[in-house]
């Protein structure tokens, strides 16, 4: 092994003084990525890297191989199931948050982001344009766009209404395990039919290539309509849902829920009263606003015929704000004591169900299950019922034992892991590596999870591109 | 000169404490002053290194003294903390970190 001087000194010459640091509590703070977990102090890595282009990518990813120096690829590491952080000892860590060019090609209907540019700025920039961008993920102040592809997440939107992100890259700039810079995909807006090897790259998790830039389809910006809906029990909710797909309507932007032990506190946060029963909050879209109007009074109608207490479209831009960050700001639940004690977050789960089982897993994940530590916590549910993917959430009494919450968090994975098993689906936000690992081995077989060794290995000889992530180490 | 802080120093299990409600986003990093493009000089890097510190013995009391009071305790990081609803307070964390620090100088000395 280099002597870490040498290292040190060898990267500088490829990136710089300035966008290299080996000072222990930045590479403390780069390891730190939003799984709760802390990260093995033994696998700090030896410096943070971040250039400023895909050839100074390239050049680190050779520099890496002649080495065998383990690299771990980073936007803003904001996921929470534990595959940004370093897992081998003496490795670097390669943050993209200096990528950050962005061109906007409006006659030809696209853009080229480099892999380290905020969503949110991205999301404002295409905004002034009169465009939009479709992905809404909950971190988006500090996620970069790079991150979100790699993934192949939209985060809250609906899937079945604008499609993933992945339906809108027309290509990506990448670096190959071994160094190589490719350009995949095209500039037309008619995609390549057959091989694209933009399909290696987006959705892979940064297991085949560091993605360096990012082509994305423009997509002009919408109207919208607002309903909310308030329903007696969850299994009505989750009908409703149902219905709107089986009656054939368009599906929204959104569709969101929170059941009433959430909207209880939130609201009285809010001072808007009481909630009539489990919130549903829908955003349709329309190229007019009368068509986005329309689909919203079908959506009223659905939830009518589902019983809901109350349904009505929301014109009000203030109401719909305030309905919007109550269900946003679902943390601020922790603002308020449950049964006099002070809460903290103690677990989580997202799960994809299929449209016909909803109205039977929401309830289910409130109460229907068999895990203790999980019944004994303060238990809701919420997410993104429009697109069949439910989260729980757990919290419990601060005066709870370290210990037992950590046994909460561990249940909440392996009930994420029943669900998905039990009705075939996947988890459709964060990805599928990480602490989930173990859930995709079980869940399409040792065969395919062979497979994706098999073209790892073929790829990353060396096995220096994000090591340990495929094999589920944390 | 004696100065008694005894009555508002937590000691580290409680600094601890309080830092395990950070939710690692990273979305207070853009709003700090002192934020140049590197992580420790962020309200979620200091409070993360505070955490490893005094957790494991990571990085001197010097360098670590050195990132907390390059801190401008101007409170902008809980305008934007997502765990401010679980009690959060970056800015309140690393002054409580600095009283800590001095106060092991203190005791040390005696």
């Amino acid at each position: 092994m280099m002597k870490n001087e040498e290292l040190i000194s060898d990267l500088q010459k490829i990136v710089g003084n300035e966008n290299l640091s080996d000072r222990i509590f930045d590479r403390i703070s780069y390891s730190q990525d939003g799984m709760r977990q802390d990260f093995k102090i033994e696998n700090t890595p030896i410096a943070v890297v971040k250039p400023i282009s895909g050839q100074q990518v390239s050049r680190i990813v050779k520099y890496a191989n002649t080495r065998r120096l383990p690299i771990y690829v980073q936007g803003a590491a904001t996921t929470f199931k534990g595959s940004p952080r370093p897992k081998r000892p003496g490795s670097i860590i390669l943050n993209t948050q200096n990528l950050t060019s962005l061109e906007i090609h409006e006659d030809d209907l696209y853009l080229e982001a480099g892999a380290g540019l905020n969503q949110y700025f991205l999301e404002r920039k295409l905004s002034e344009r009169g465009y939009f961008l479709p992905m809404n993920i909950g971190s988006k102040n500090s996620s970069t766009i790079g991150g979100a592809v790699a993934v192949n997440t939209i985060g809250h939107m609906v899937d079945i209404c604008l499609g993933k992100i992945i339906d809108y890259v027309m290509g990506v700039e990448v670096v190959t395990p071994t160094g190589e810079i490719l350009e995949t995909g095209t500039r037309s807006i008619r995609r390549p039919a057959g091989i694209d090897y933009t399909r290696f790259f987006v959705g892979f998790e940064g297991l085949f290539g560091i993605i360096t830039k990012v082509r994305l389809r423009l997509l002009p910006d919408f109207k919208k309509g607002f309903v909310v809906g308030f329903f007696p029990e969850l299994a009505n909710l989750g009908r409703a849902f149902m219905r709107l797909y089986r009656e054939k309507l368009p599906p929204p932007l959104y569709g969101e829920f929170l059941d009433k032990d959430a909207c209880d506190p939130l609201f009285k946060l809010k001072g808007i009263g009481e909630p009539k029963g489990h919130m549903a909050l829908v955003v349709t879209v329309g190229h007019s606003q009368e068509e986005a109007d329309r689909r919203a009074e079908d959506i009223v109608e659905v939830f009518n015929k589902e019983s809901a207490v109350e349904a009505r479209i929301v014109i009000s831009p203030d109401e719909q704000e305030v309905y919007q960050q109550t269900r946003d700001a679902v943390s601020n639940i922790l603002q308020m004591p449950i049964d006099g004690e002070r809460m903290v977050y103690a677990g989580g789960l997202e799960a994809a169900v299929p449209l016909s089982h909803l109205a039977e897993v929401i309830p289910y994940l409130k109460g229907g299950h068999d895990y203790r530590t999980l019944l004994e916590a303060k238990g809701f549910t919420l997410g993104h019922v429009g697109t069949s993917d439910i989260h729980g959430m757990w919290l419990c009494p601060k005066t709870w034992e370290r210990e037992k919450r950590l046994q909460c968090a561990r249940e909440a994975v392996r009930l994420e892991a029943d669900i998905n098993l039990r009705w075939g689906c996947a988890s459709g936000e964060v990805g599928q590596t990480g602490v989930r690992l173990p859930f995709l081995r079980k869940r399409y077989g040792e065969g395919a999870y062979s497979m994706l060794v098999s073209v790892k290995r073929a790829l990353d000889p060396n096995d220096i591109l994000n090591p340990g992530n495929i094999e589920g180490e944390l | 000169m004696n100065v008694e802080l005894g009555a508002y120093i937590v000691s580290a299990d409680e600094l601890l404490g309080l830092i395990e409600v950070c939710r690692k986003c990273r979305m207070c990093a853009d709003t700090c002053p002192t934020y140049e493009g590197w992580l420790s000089q962020s309200p979620m890097g200091r409070v993360t290194s505070i955490y490893y510190h005094f957790k494991y013995g990571v990085g001197s009391r010097e360098e670590l003294s050195a990132l907390l009071y390059s801190c401008a305790s101007c409170g902008k990081c809980r305008e934007r903390c997502r765990a401010v609803n679980a009690g959060a307070n970056p800015s309140d964390i690393i002054i409580k970190a600095r009283q800590l620090l001095v106060a092991m100088v203190q005791k040390e000395k005696e």
